[in-house]
């Protein structure tokens, strides 16, 4: 019975602590991929890092991602904090130790990457600011500076040149001016010259130009320009310049110088003619110049950008800060849970044992210190367990034991008292409340001779002992033993009838107390007198009978032969004296008879019995005529046939009634009042499966000293009764196995008459 | 220096032509490029704009539908050896490798460039067929600096940085009128 509710209690705690280990388990598989994928993508942005293509193209979706994550992260962590919080302001066992194992991991994760973070945010800052310099800046500048002063005066140099070289085609008409191209493009080293008439046609053209059918003609604004200056230079072939086709551009750079054809004849109306030469730049000035200026490109681009960089890389060391912190935290979290779990189900066994609570604890199954202890723990709580269940049984045992002890006092007979060192009472059994007729309960704790009539009996007890207690090392014995007349001296001879014989045996008890047995053995008295009382009678009537016929037959013989020979008053003094003497014998013979009837009383022969009828066949002796005191019957007719003999109980319903007859007429002798009469009752009684068979009268009743002794012969209330009626019945009642009482009938107190009554077992045949 | 001065940016008229091949846009905006970006095409870096124009059909019952989308991109860039500037036009984005085949204009100075940014004239923006008669259509025109073309640090720096922003939009109602001229 008891083991079912623990069991099902021990089950649910059991599959919620599955589930909360399930949920645990989730969680921990949840946080370990994300920080994984957080882990493998904050490599791939390092990696990313050395590829600056690949890192700028995937740097945006990069940082989402793993803000994401992180994000990820710190709900989780806040989800468990929040759990952890819950748990803490519930009281939940345990939890103030998860928070304070939680608090230290992760602040052992959090310290060294802040450290790492500040260190690493300082050293970030300050060397990309440390890239950017302003004697760079200004050493690039200068650098595109310089190229383009040297381009400049490359250009200008040549535009002399060309300027020059055009004094040589003044004088020469349009048709002619081939030859002369041709011979200033060999001075010069131009690829190209080309002449342009005011309308900006070409008139002649030397080199590449010569094949092309239409060459790219000069704006007609760019004209206007060179006849004002007379001679403007512009360097082609630098546009549309990239990375990859910087060498290419450096062979096709070139100069293009148009200038004006000096007219040295004033004519008005002559058109104004222009020189164009096309002149290549010297390769390596111009690829040097390109990279000059591609260098100062890409200085200013990250110099503008350098805030960018700065908040990228920040960016970056934050983010990664934050997944490893978090990281940290979620792992410390959850690694501090399983710490605890061992030291959580021992504590909370260790709480449950202490309430008394001894049902099997949680083991479980590690390896390491911690599971071993819970292990121990388990078998230490089971070993108790199982021995408070055997002292619990042992207890039983002894309580059954002493419960056993405690019915066999109570309904032993003989008066068991137990005292202590002082002579106190400890305890004592009903047995000796009703021997010692006191309220031996009430007395508890009280010294034996407060009781009250028990003064005498107490100092004797004391007595003893005390000589036992001081011999005993001599005599070696371990009890003393030694009759008492109990209330022998409290009322003179009177007292003497209520003395009840008792045999006290004492004994020491372990813890210097003593154990006082006594017994009544008044009945035991009795019976032992009974007996002796009839082997007496068996002798006197022996002795004296055999005396009484030759007395008898000397009278009679006395007197017949003095009869006639003796004058008349002394005939008269022989006849009466004889006649005394053979009636007094006649007397005597009875008396001896009813001595040895009563000694030598048959042992009963039992049969089958009907008690009312017998009752009924006694009744009619007793009829109105012959009787002084009238005798009335009240008999059940449910009685059951009882195993008696007819002859002997006839005796004892005869012995019944004359005494109460006798013992009516004694007591109401002299009272004009109507003799009230004798009952005899038969009455079946279903609880107790005996017939009672009681005999009541009205008379003077028992006195106290002779109801204890009533039975004993020649004890008798009656002025000249032999005392053997009740011997009689007695002894026949015994031999029939009922039991007899003997009771005066009190009313208010007063004793108004005796009653006898005796049940009988039913005739087995038919009680069965 | 002709644009004007900066904080002045918008699109002053917008006029569109039909013609019996398509539709077409001309405008010239009225924009001052932040101080930032002309800044930094001073030091050689090229800055990319875009044009988009959008035609969309009217619907009362749904969100209006596109029906045709131009775009052109436009970049601008300084040559610090030649003191000169470049203008590079395509109907394609630029990639990192050449620029393609482009239309490339030179300019002397920055003034003639920038008008020549602000300048769109008979662009076409769509077919005639995607333009059905009795709808009314609107023309969405947006010009805006493309920072997407730049160097990846620059936008992070440039992300929220009122210095590189440049916007310029205007929509106009194309009302249902018979086709040709």
């Amino acid at each position: 019975m008891s083991t079912d509710p623990r069991a099902s209690v021990s089950a649910s705690a059991h599959a919620a602590a599955r589930q909360s280990r399930a949920v645990r388990w989730a969680v921990g598989v949840g946080a370990a991929i994300m920080s994984a994928i957080g882990l493998v993508l904050l490599f791939l942005l390092t990696l990313a890092t050395n590829n600056r293509a690949l890192y700028e193209r995937n740097y945006a979706w990069l940082f989402g991602v793993n803000v994401l994550v992180a994000l990820l992260l710190l709900a989780v962590l806040a989800w468990v904090a929040v759990r952890l919080g819950l748990r803490l302001r519930r009281g939940r066992f345990g939890s103030r130790l998860l928070v304070k194992l939680a608090a230290i991991f992760a602040l052992v994760g959090l310290l060294p990457g802040l450290l790492i973070y500040v260190v690493s945010y300082q050293f970030v800052t300050r060397s990309i600011e440390s890239w950017f310099d302003v004697k760079v800046e200004g050493a690039l500048s200068a650098g595109v500076n310089l190229a383009r002063v040297s381009l400049d005066s490359l250009a200008g140099d040549m535009a002399a040149k060309t300027r020059n070289a055009s004094g040589q085609v003044a004088q020469v008409s349009d048709a002619a001016a081939g030859l002369v191209l041709e011979r200033i493009r060999d001075q010069l080293g131009a690829t190209d010259v080309v002449l342009w008439n005011a309308a900006g046609q070409a008139v002649a053209s030397a080199g590449q130009s010569r094949f092309t059918l239409n060459p790219e003609r000069p704006a007609a604004a760019l004209l206007r320009t060179v006849r004002e200056q007379r001679a403007i230079t512009q360097i082609e072939g630098l546009d549309d310049i990239s990375d990859l086709a910087g060498v290419q551009a450096a062979q096709t750079a070139r100069v293009k110088v148009l200038a004006l054809v000096s007219n040295p004849s004033v004519g008005l109306l002559v058109e104004p003619r222009y020189l164009q030469a096309t002149l290549p730049l010297p390769t390596a000035l111009v690829a040097n110049a390109i990279a000059v200026q591609e260098a100062n490109r890409e200085y200013q681009e990250r110099a503008l950008a350098r805030g960018g960089l700065r908040r990228m890389y920040v960016g970056t060391l934050t983010l990664s800060l934050f997944l490893a912190v978090f990281g940290a935290v979620l792992l410390a979290v959850l690694l501090g849970n399983q710490l605890a779990r061992p030291l959580l189900v021992l504590a909370e066994g260790v709480r449950e044992v202490a309430a008394g609570n001894l049902s099997p604890k949680a083991a479980l199954q590690g390896k390491d210190e911690l599971g071993g202890l819970t292990r121990s723990f388990a078998l230490m709580t089971q070993q108790l367990a199982d021995a408070r269940q055997a002292v619990e049984k042992s207890m039983g045992e002894v309580d059954a034991a002493r419960a056993n002890l405690q019915t066999i006092l109570d309904n032993l007979t003989a008066g068991v008292i137990v005292l202590d060192a002082q002579g106190l009472i400890r305890s004592s059994n009903p047995g000796a409340t009703r021997i010692l007729r006191a309220p031996m309960a009430a007395y508890e704790g009280r010294p034996l001779s407060e009781v009250p009539g028990l003064a005498e009996f107490a100092a004797a007890v004391q007595g003893h002992f005390d000589a036992f207690l001081g011999d005993s090392e001599r005599h070696g014995l371990d009890h003393w033993q030694q009759p008492f007349e109990l209330h022998a001296a409290s009322a003179g001879g009177v007292g003497q009838q209520h003395a009840t014989s008792l045999v006290a045996r004492g004994a020491e008890l372990p813890g210097l107390a003593r154990l006082l047995v006594f017994d009544d053995i008044s009945e035991i008295v009795s019976a032992q007198r009974a007996q002796a009382w009839g082997e007496v009678a068996r002798r006197l009537a022996h002795e004296i009978k055999n005396p009484l016929t030759p007395i008898q037959l000397s009278a009679e013989r006395l007197e017949m032969k003095l009869e006639g020979k003796l004058p008349g008053p002394e005939q008269a003094v022989l006849a009466k004296s004889v006649k005394t003497i053979v009636e007094q014998v006649d007397a005597m013979k009875r008396l001896v008879n009813e001595f040895r009837d009563y000694a030598r009383l048959p042992a009963a022969e039992l049969h089958a019995l009907d008690l009312n009828a017998l009752v009924a066949d006694v009744l009619h002796l007793y009829g109105e005529e012959n009787a002084t005191v009238r005798v009335e019957a009240e008999l059940d007719p449910r009685c059951p046939p009882i195993a008696g003999d007819a002859q002997q109980l006839r005796q004892v319903v005869h012995n019944l009634l004359q005494n109460a007859q006798d013992s009516t007429e004694q007591a109401r002798a002299g009272s004009p009042e109507p003799l009230p009469p004798v009952r005899i009752s038969t009455r079946w009684s279903q609880s107790s499966r005996r017939v009672r068979l009681t005999v009541a009268d009205s008379g003077g009743g028992f006195p106290a000293h002779i109801l204890q002794r009533a039975f004993e012969p020649y004890v008798t209330t009656k002025p000249r009764g032999t005392g053997l009626g009740l011997a009689v019945v007695k002894k026949i009642a015994d031999e029939h196995g009922a039991r007899i009482d003997l009771s005066n009938r009190t009313e208010d107190g007063v004793v108004r008459g005796a009653q006898v009554s005796l049940s009988f077992a039913p005739e087995p045949a038919v009680a069965l | 220096m002709a644009a004007g001065p900066a904080g002045a940016s918008e699109v002053s008229e917008l006029r569109l032509e039909r013609e019996d091949d398509g539709l077409y846009l001309s405008t010239t905006l009225q924009i001052a490029l932040p101080e930032l970006a002309e800044d930094a095409l001073y030091k050689g870096i090229p800055m990319f704009f875009v044009a988009e124009a959008q035609v969309t059909r009217d619907r009362w019952y749904w969100y209006d539908r596109q029906v045709a989308e131009t775009t052109r991109y436009l970049r601008l860039s300084y040559q610090p050896l030649t003191r000169r500037w470049r203008l590079n036009m395509s109907p394609v984005p630029f990639t990192n490798s050449g620029l393609g085949v482009v239309l490339g204009q030179t300019f002397d100075d920055y003034a003639d460039a920038m008008s020549a940014v602000q300048r769109f004239s008979r662009w076409k923006i769509a077919d005639n067929d995607v333009i059905e008669p009795d709808a009314a259509h609107t023309v969405h025109f947006r010009f805006r600096l493309d920072m997407s073309q730049l160097p990846r640090p620059f936008q992070i720096g440039a992300v929220g940085r009122s210095g590189w922003n440049l916007l310029v939009s205007r929509s106009q109602r194309l009302g249902a009128e018979p086709a040709g001229k």
